[in-house]
């Protein structure tokens, strides 16, 4: 029997998915719900941004400390000081995000492309120097140029950076957008990808199935698709999607078994400012005409 | 010009509505724009003299003899719509055609062109049970199709009205013929209609998808609101609002010191961000309006 490929969710919901507006959860809540994110079989875990301060810094250590199995990996903007504070957490992987996109160059950092690739190969290397493993974020890449990006890839690749992470980060892409992005990425070049997609328009979760389908093995999530704006991409609901056709870690039935719990830790006592209670899908056709 | 069937009074959700709330909103999809609005016969009753047969499809369990449909509706229904599959063989077009799921995990472009050949009229009308409706819907439209059903929120697990309104006005289609300013005050009449609250994170329409509380997110837009956010918020009569917290950075300081025509320059960003943070972890959430200005020592304030 042929095997089902593999898909690796990695976990953003302490890092990206406590952007979600007005809430706020504790740090002992945060380490409980890294340990829970660990036994649930999440292949990594963003646990936090070490450059915000000596609290992040103790949090993230903790969370650490209480995860068996999972990779813990911290976000870092691209700039050498973000590192530096990275270090003091030792963790797993560093990630590192990166502005490919020439509207994110010129809008948020105003610089080139030159500085582009100078600041990443700086911060790349003083990462792999201390032997961490580096995974980097493509920020924009939905409105990035491929064959630029694809070009960054090749030089992060003999940076000997592990995986990339293409993401739609505001959230424009169609389904069919996020296949010829990951496709053509992956088609040409030897890199490992991932995707990190929103849901402004509703479709994070068909974006990353689609990109899943293109060839990305791993497939950032957040629990309840708890996020800024409208949100991330729902593990429960993409696991919903690719169970059946992939070998997914974790396994649906675990991201089940845990929602109430997870649930208790995001909101308390509250009832979930309106994010989404796991449901199961419906049976196709069930209440259409 | 893009063609939308709202079956949203079709659902469950409404089937207990009362009258003049089901009248209200019936109306209020068709000031939005929608080319039909889909009812059953139950509803045809609530809506007495508010009916715009000509902007109606009429649902029924049904069909009467060839002769007795009633004059001058838009169009009925009766009886199961074909799915995809099964359109691919019939030769005469059916009204509608129905898809789901297993359209998303085959060859969508290549199925869509298939059937679109065959049907170009037909409206597509998608079930989002893998979360891939409002892509599908847009996918039909990009291909060529010009008909499509939607339903406010995805009620009954269909595509949301919303998501592929906006999206398809944010790839650059002709949408002249809808008002989509109207999205909001429909929303809220949902609530009534439906006796639920819509989620304050839904796409399009949640009433805290424009509220920013990350540093880099609120730097970025600071710059440039295009970076971070895919549509201006005031397409749908929304407005940004930036919440300080543990996570806000020196941009979401200056951007909410701007909001309260205050200028930042007269300030010490690093100092009050620290304060701001600091404050947050002790209250374990963000800092309230009244909280923010006992900081800067003011009484009150009153954003712009």
């Amino acid at each position: 029997m042929k095997q089902k490929p593999q898909v690796f969710f990695t976990d953003t919901t302490l890092r990206d998915g406590l952007q979600s507006p007005g809430l706020h959860v504790s740090a002992a809540n945060r380490i409980r719900l890294a340990k829970l994110l660990d036994e649930i079989g999440f292949y990594l875990l963003e646990a936090g941004i070490p450059a915000m301060g000596t609290e992040e810094k103790d949090t993230v250590w903790a969370i650490k400390e209480s995860c068996r199995h999972t990779k813990i990996a911290v976000w870092n903007r691209m700039r050498p000081e973000d590192i530096l504070h990275s270090f003091d957490c030792q963790p797993a992987v560093i990630h590192i995000s990166a502005p490919v996109s020439d509207l994110m160059l010129r809008g948020v950092v105003r610089r080139d492309r030159a500085w582009l690739e100078a600041t990443l190969e700086k911060c790349v290397g003083l990462a792999r120097e201390k032997g961490y493993m580096v995974t980097v974020g493509f920020q924009d890449a939905s409105r990035g140029d491929i064959p630029y990006m694809i070009h960054l890839s090749r030089l992060l690749s003999r940076l000997e950076v592990s995986g990339i992470r293409l993401a739609d980060t505001a959230g424009l892409l169609t389904p069919l957008a996020a296949r010829t992005l990951v496709r053509r990425m992956t088609e040409n070049t030897g890199m490992t990808y991932g995707f990190h997609g929103h849901n402004d328009f509703g479709m994070a979760v068909a974006n990353t199935a689609e990109a899943v389908r293109a060839g990305a093995v791993y497939a950032d999530t957040t629990l309840f698709g708890i996020g800024e704006r409208a949100g991330n991409c729902d593990a429960y609901m993409l696991s919903q999607a690719l169970e059946g056709l992939y070998a997914l870690t974790p396994a649906k039935e675990r991201l089940h078994s845990a929602a109430q719990t997870a649930k208790a830790l995001l909101w308390g006592k509250e009832s979930g400012s309106g994010w989404p209670a796991i449901k199961e899908r419906k049976t196709e056709g069930a209440d259409m005409r | 010009m893009i063609r939308i069937t709202d079956t949203t009074l079709c659902t469950e959700l409404f089937a207990n509505t009362s009258a003049p709330l089901f009248r209200s909103f019936y109306v209020a999809l068709l000031e939005l724009g929608v080319a039909r609005v889909q009812v059953d016969a139950r509803g045809l009753e609530k809506l007495g003299g508010a009916l715009v047969k000509e902007r109606t499809v009429l649902l029924v369990d049904t069909p009467p003899a060839s002769s007795g449909w009633p004059a001058g509706f838009a169009g009925f229904l009766s009886g199961s719509c074909p799915s995809y599959e099964e359109a691919l063989k019939l030769h005469s077009s059916p009204t509608r055609i129905l898809a789901g799921d297993s359209l998303f995990a085959a060859d969508y472009p290549a199925i869509m062109a298939r059937l679109l050949r065959r049907h170009p009229e037909t409206e597509l009308s998608v079930e989002n049970a893998a979360y891939s409706a409002t892509a599908l819907a847009a996918e039909w439209i990009q291909a060529g199709g010009r008909n499509i059903t939607a339903c406010l929120y995805g009620t009954g697990g269909q595509t949301p009205l919303e998501t592929v309104l906006i999206l398809l006005h944010t790839q650059g289609y002709d949408l002249k013929n809808y008002r989509l300013s109207l999205l909001k005050p429909l929303a809220a009449l949902w609530e009534e209609c439906a006796g639920q609250a819509l989620p304050a994170h839904m796409p399009i329409l949640g009433e805290s998808i424009f509220h920013v509380s990350s540093g880099v997110h609120a730097d970025g837009i600071r710059k440039d609101p295009t970076l971070y956010e895919p549509f201006d918020p005031a397409l749908v009569g929304a407005r940004r609002h930036i919440l300080l917290g543990r996570q806000s950075g020196r941009g979401a300081i200056t951007l909410k010191l701007e909001e309260y025509r205050l200028n930042p320059e007269h300030f010490a960003i690093d100092t009050l961000l620290r304060t701001v943070r600091e404050t947050s972890y002790c209250l374990g959430r963000n800092l309230r309006e009244e909280e923010f200005a006992a900081l800067l020592g003011r009484r009150e304030m009153r954003a712009i």
